[in-house]
Order: structure tokens, then sequence, then C-alpha cells
């Protein structure tokens, strides 16, 4: 890694330089923002995640064990604040896979083919833990052992709930018709 | 289609097979049907989700950050044994403004926990003495030690295994689980997840190689499972609108026997 390391950052912020934490705000929001984006599935409630979890890390900092990578403990709080944040509106919005098969959508209509939207709307007929998951596996290419430990599961746990999530969402796509886009 | 299939199936999707089992797998799904299915469901969910674009976050998220994060204590100085409660308040009552706002909020939780403790009988056994420094990468300076358990047979009060100790700084509360024996233990803390929120952890093996320590997190139950000493630290946060009616509940099995379960209310 080029320039400050992650650590002095760290060290940095906990001697009361904001600026520190601002340059490691500037370095996650992206990916923060993305994981909560993927998990919660819209702009509005990724933001309020990304935001609430950048204050839990300066809350928590100086519980940061430094043995960890810092970018990990920080996946770690972020894939808990959106797993739990779509917890709490759960109740509102939760597609079923029925649905998915069902709705009438974009795809339907050849050339207003929205595949982006496509997988979104059938990731989201998964629990915000197996769209953790597939998100920490194949778009943040984390190993299994990264992800037992952000997501506080056992290595073979993580290998059992990384299939179980692959075929559910990969035969919602079969039956959308949408592998062939891929 | 068996285990070893699924196995060398998933590790293909993962990229993590090498050339001979890569083979064995392309021959795996060209004789048998089922196989082929499984491999194109686990491949397009794979495909799928890496074709997905990258957001940018919206521009105004980082000064939204910067914005609700409050003043950090520049000064980490370990808090003195015989530092007196008044001395505290004296200094927020002189700090800079923003400063003494968030020390008004925090003092009148502390004032509430004071007043709680004094009026409602203690659900347990605590030890209300200030926490010093820090221990291992873990800085509880600004802590207060609310309880402290010691894990130990109950026919022998001498044999002490080990401690369990709450340390609370305003909303965060830190556990301190410490396992001095040998033997393989299981500890756990169950809270309700409407009141309070998992946070993470950060675990130190005081034998790293021979602890083979574990945790997990379901539900509103955090488990810690070792086969030797380990020394761990859970965070809990209490969350916003909390009433003070909650309790955690702690328990310690070791070769089958309960070395502990105490249960602690959780003030507002």
């Amino acid at each position: 890694m080029t320039g400050t390391t992650d650590k002095l950052l760290v060290t940095r912020t906990l001697e009361g330089e904001r600026n520190a934490f601002g340059e490691l705000v500037d370095r996650y929001q992206k990916v923060v923002y993305n994981v909560a984006y993927r998990v919660v599935g819209n702009e509005t409630d990724a933001e309020d995640v990304a935001q609430t979890v950048f204050l839990k890390v300066y809350e928590n900092l100086a519980t940061y064990n430094p043995r960890y990578q810092f970018f990990s403990w920080l996946y770690r709080i972020a894939v808990n604040e959106a797993v739990n944040a779509k917890k709490r509106v759960r109740k509102s919005v939760e597609l079923t896979e029925d649905a998915i098969l069902t709705q009438s959508t974009p795809l339907d209509g050849a050339m207003a083919v929205d595949v982006e939207n496509q997988i979104g709307a059938a990731m989201m007929s998964l629990t915000p833990e197996n769209r953790a998951i597939l998100i920490l596996r194949h778009y943040q290419e984390f190993t299994y052992r990264d992800i037992a430990y952000i997501m506080d599961l056992t290595e073979q746990k993580v290998k059992s709930r990384l299939y179980s999530a692959r075929q559910r969402l990969g035969k919602i796509l079969i039956q959308k018709g949408l592998k062939t886009e891929l | 289609m068996n285990e070893q299939h699924l196995n060398l199936i998933q590790a293909e999707i993962d990229g993590l097979n090498s050339d001979s089992e890569s083979a064995q797998v392309r021959s795996l799904i060209e004789e048998n049907s089922e196989l082929r299915a499984s491999f194109d469901e686990l491949n397009a969910a794979k495909l799928a989700i890496e074709s997905l674009v990258e957001k940018e976050p919206p521009p105004t998220l980082r000064a939204s950050i910067m914005n609700a994060i409050p003043e950090r204590e520049t000064e980490h100085t370990p808090v003195a044994e015989t530092t007196s409660w008044w001395a505290g308040i004296t200094s927020i009552v002189t700090s800079p403004k923003p400063v003494s706002l968030a020390y008004a909020f925090s003092l009148g939780l502390i004032v509430t926990f004071v007043v709680s403790t004094v009026l409602m009988p203690p659900a347990s056994s605590t030890n209300t003495d200030q926490f010093l420094g820090s221990i291992g990468a873990v800085n509880l300076s600004g802590f207060e030690t609310i309880a402290e358990f010691a894990i130990e047979e109950e026919d022998e009060e001498d044999e002490r295994e080990g401690s369990v100790k709450v340390h609370r700084n305003a909303s965060l509360i830190v556990i301190e689980f410490t396992w001095d024996s040998g033997r393989p233990v299981t500890a756990t803390i169950t809270y309700d997840e409407e009141y309070l929120d998992y946070t993470g952890y950060t675990g130190t093996n005081v034998a790293e190689e021979s602890s083979n320590l574990t945790t997990t997190t379901e539900d509103g139950e955090v488990t810690m499972s070792s086969d030797g000493p380990f020394r761990h630290f859970v965070t809990l946060t209490v969350r916003d609108g909390y009433e003070g009616n909650d309790e955690m509940n702690f328990g310690v099995t070791s070769g089958g026997r309960s070395l502990l379960s105490k249960s602690l209310f959780v003030r507002k």
C-alpha cells in the first residue's frame, strides 16, 4: 500500500486528528457504500448504513485490534450493520422467490432489458446474510477465511452458505433466462 | 452427486482447483446432467454478481460522515485509581462547549446508572472499581468496569479458572472473557437484539497455536469456543431508545459442566 497505512491513520485518529479519519473515509466509503447497497437494495438506506458504519468505526476505534487488517474489521461492522438494517425493515418489503419469478419486468420486453436490475431483484430474494456472503466472495473477492472472520462464521459454514446462496440465486437467474445474457 | 463432487464444483467456481481437478470437474459435468445443472446454477450466480456495476457513493456522504462524528478526546491517559468522580465532573464543566455538551449527556447516563445502582438491588455481584489503562490491544481508558464474575468450579471456590468482566462507556459495552485453563471451554453471551447491537470482537489467544478459538454470532447470541487459554473482547452497543429493562446472560461450560451462569441488567 502506498502512502500512510491504515493502522497509522487509526492511531492518528485516536490522537484526535480528524483529518486522519477523513482519509480513512476517503479510502473506504465506496466499498462500504457498495456492500451496503447490495445488501439493503436501495440507495437511501445504503447511504444511511454507510454513515452509521463510519460513525460506529469512529466510536469503537479504541477497540480495534491491530492484529487484524483494518479493512477486514471495517467490513465486519459494515456487513453487520447492513444485515441488521435490512432485518429492521424486512417487514416492509421482502420479495419472495415466487414473486421474483412471476414479476413482469423489463426483461420481458426484449429491448428494455436491464440485467443489472434483474440481478438486483433476484438477489433480494435471498436472506441479507446470503447476499452479503455472495458480495464478499464475488464482488469484493475475499477468501473463505476472510469471509469467516468478517461474518463470524467457520470456514466450513462459509462454504455451505456460499453453496446454498449461489444455488438459489442461480436457479432464479436461469429460470428468468438471464444466464444467456451473462 | 455426492459431497466430494459438490466440493469440487464449488472449488471450480471459486477458481481453487488444480488443473487435474478442473479436468475432473469437466468430465463429471459432461457425464452427469444433475452435476451439470448444479454447475450451471452456481456459475450463473457467480457471473451475475461479477457483472454488477460498482456504484458511486453520493457526493455528500463524506461530508455527512465528518459532520456527524464528535470531537475526540486527544488524551488517552489511563484513569488513576485515586481519581475521584467529582474531579471528572469539574473537568467536564471546564471543557470547550461541544465537549461539555457531549459529556453532559454522558454524565446524565452516568448519574442514571449510579442512581439505579443505588436504588435497585444488583442482579449479580458487581465490581465498580475503575478499570485502568489497556488490555492487550484494546484500549479501555474511559470505560468503567460495571461487573466481574469469576469462572470457577462450584465446589472449589479457590479454583478460579477465568473471569468475565463487563466494561461500559456510555452506550458502548465491552465484555472481556478470560480463560486461563488448558481445558476446552465454551462461553456464551445472550442478549436481546432489539436493545443491544452486536458491534464486533477482538480476540487475543494466550496460546494461539493450541487454543483454536472460534467465535460465532447469531440472533442475539455470541458463542466463543476454545481448546485452551484465551482472552476475548466482545463489543455491544446500546440502541437508541432503550428503556433499561433488559438483561444480558453469561454462561460458561467446560467438559459438560456449567462453571458460570449469571445475568446482568443493562441500565439505560
